[in-house]
């Protein structure tokens, strides 16, 4: 056998359970190639569980570990990775969460996943000078009129409709978690990098 | 985009190259006793004055666009000699080379300038996957046709030689022509890569398969191995998994000695990924590796490393 489809055939034996590999395979001295085999497929799902579990702190907290890990397990069968950086393998789990048949109905759960997506993508996110007071009061005021801002690389907003930002305190401190309560209205969440440590803030709901 | 420049290798036929990335490199200096830099020894590291030589970093870790992780990077890197260390290049896979991620590692050996860049000898995925894993292959002139010819691409596009670990292995393949250690000793010939070898691996992998961890070591050119790595592993009785999260065992303490006795002083690490201990523990491993190569080898030479141009200069 080739090695192209040599390792087309353990990938399917790692993705799909597909067995036709188990041919190529001796038993071990010790185990049978059965087991051995499984050895990389329960490796492979339990890796990709835990980089989700280091990105997702809190919502591992909320969920608790054993949903955690059943929702995160779906998410592996659904979205192998595609990046040789595991940093951005759970970069599509809010959307998976927020179409998910299930996790649907929990719409906190793609927003805690979507907040701790925005602080994660700014805690490593690209580095920027960032304008000081002490830079605006120096401006000659005759420029005011004609100056304008750039947003830092790190800061990102989401839209949420439950009250995440007071869950995600609340659990993040290792405190009671609010209950979850919906609005009808759309609140802005802003997500920036001070320093080194990702921030975020409630934005005012906007004047029509 | 395929990894193989198929105008230059018709230039130059593939032996000829080959040749001048073997004789292209200095061995790289001794770098003594290291650890693998992990994110919650930053504060201790760079607060204390550990008694630790040298750092080896995971470069996928810092191949990101900024913030913490580099920042912390940029200041080891000030005051320590660092060796990056991939998980993802899948020097043995079929699939073409991610070139955003060679660019990438490019980009990274420029911030931090490595004494040396290594991964391992294994495939990561196929078909646009990355199964995130240090996946095993049949050792057959196919595949080590195969492995040659992507060494020398990516030696050819980092400038610099490469150097590759042996994996821990969970199962062998029917098709194998030759053994592991005879396969990565045929592929430091043709290409010039230089060698780490992983001390726990070769346990781990040769439990698992019921051979001779001496026969591995004995089957290694000595002079090809830069670096030792050392780590915990998981025993599950009828197989050993590399787990990274326990201290190392003694019976790899005594296959290190082992190693040191055939390969001389080898610039060593440990490494931890689970269970990460405080640093003063990974620190007192580090002595204990330490003391072992001064028994073995006699201070100095445990110290200074060998007497090679590179280390006198």
């Amino acid at each position: 056998m080739k090695l192209k489809d040599f390792q087309d055939r353990f990938q399917r034996a790692i993705l799909a359970g597909d067995d036709t590999i188990l041919k190529d395979i001796p038993d071990g001295p010790h185990e049978t190639k059965a087991n051995l085999l499984g050895i990389y497929r329960d490796a492979y799902v339990l890796r990709l569980i835990d980089v989700i579990a280091a990105d997702h702190e809190v919502l591992h907290a909320y969920l608790g570990d054993d949903s955690f890990r059943a929702m995160a397990r779906a998410y592996v069968a659904r979205y192998p990775s595609r990046h040789p950086n595991a940093r951005w393998f759970a970069q599509r789990l809010p959307e998976f969460l927020r179409e998910h048949e299930q996790y649907s109905k929990q719409p906190v759960l793609s927003e805690l996943a979507a907040l701790e997506r925005a602080l994660n993508n700014a805690f490593d996110g690209a580095d920027a000078p960032v304008v000081s007071m002490a830079d605006l009061a120096a401006l000659p005021p005759e420029i005011w009129g004609g100056i304008s801002f750039v947003r830092h690389p790190t800061a990102t907003s989401i839209e949420v409709s439950s009250n995440v930002g007071a869950i995600w305190t609340a659990l993040k401190a290792g405190k009671e978690t609010p209950p979850v309560h919906y609005s009808e209205t759309v609140t802005r969440i802003l997500v920036w990098r001070h320093e080194t440590t990702p921030m975020f803030r409630e934005c005012p709901p906007r004047r029509r | 985009m395929s990894y193989r420049k198929k105008g230059s290798a018709k230039a130059k036929p593939a032996q000829e190259r080959n040749r001048q990335t073997a004789e292209a490199g200095e061995r790289p200096p001794y770098l003594g006793f290291g650890l693998g830099l992990r994110p919650p020894h930053y504060r201790d590291i760079l607060g204390g004055n550990p008694n630790v030589d040298w750092f080896e970093v995971i470069s996928e870790n810092y191949m990101v666009a900024g913030g913490q992780p580099r920042a912390m990077l940029d200041q080891i890197v000030e005051r320590y000699p660092v060796v990056m260390h991939g998980v993802s290049l899948s020097i043995a896979s079929t699939a073409p080379f991610d070139e955003d991620y060679l660019d990438g590692l490019n980009g990274l050996a420029k911030r931090t300038q490595p004494k040396w860049i290594s991964d391992h000898l294994c495939w990561t995925g196929v078909h646009g996957v990355n199964l995130h894993d240090l996946l095993p292959i049949p050792y057959t002139r196919e595949a080590l046709d195969h492995v040659v010819s992507r060494v020398d691409y990516v030696q050819e596009r980092l400038g610099r030689q490469l150097c590759l670990e042996n994996v821990s292995t969970y199962v062998q393949f029917g098709q194998s022509e030759m053994m592991e250690w005879e396969f990565i000793a045929e592929l430091t010939r043709r290409t010039g890569c230089w060698l780490l070898f992983d001390v726990n691996n070769v346990y781990v992998s040769a439990f698992n398969h019921g051979y001779d961890a001496r026969a591995f070591l004995n089957g290694i050119p000595a002079d090809r191995v830069v670096q030792f790595h050392l780590a915990g592993h998981s025993d599950m009785e009828n197989y050993i998994v590399d787990t990274h999260d326990h201290p190392v065992r003694e019976e790899v303490w005594d296959l290190y000695m082992a190693a040191l006795k055939r390969f001389g002083p080898v610039s060593t690490i440990i490494e931890r990924d689970h269970d990460i201990p405080p640093l003063a523990d990974m620190v007192a491993e580090l002595d204990h590796a330490r003391t072992l190569a001064e028994r073995v080898l006699g201070p100095s030479r445990a110290r200074s490393g060998p007497p090679s141009k590179s280390t006198a200069a």
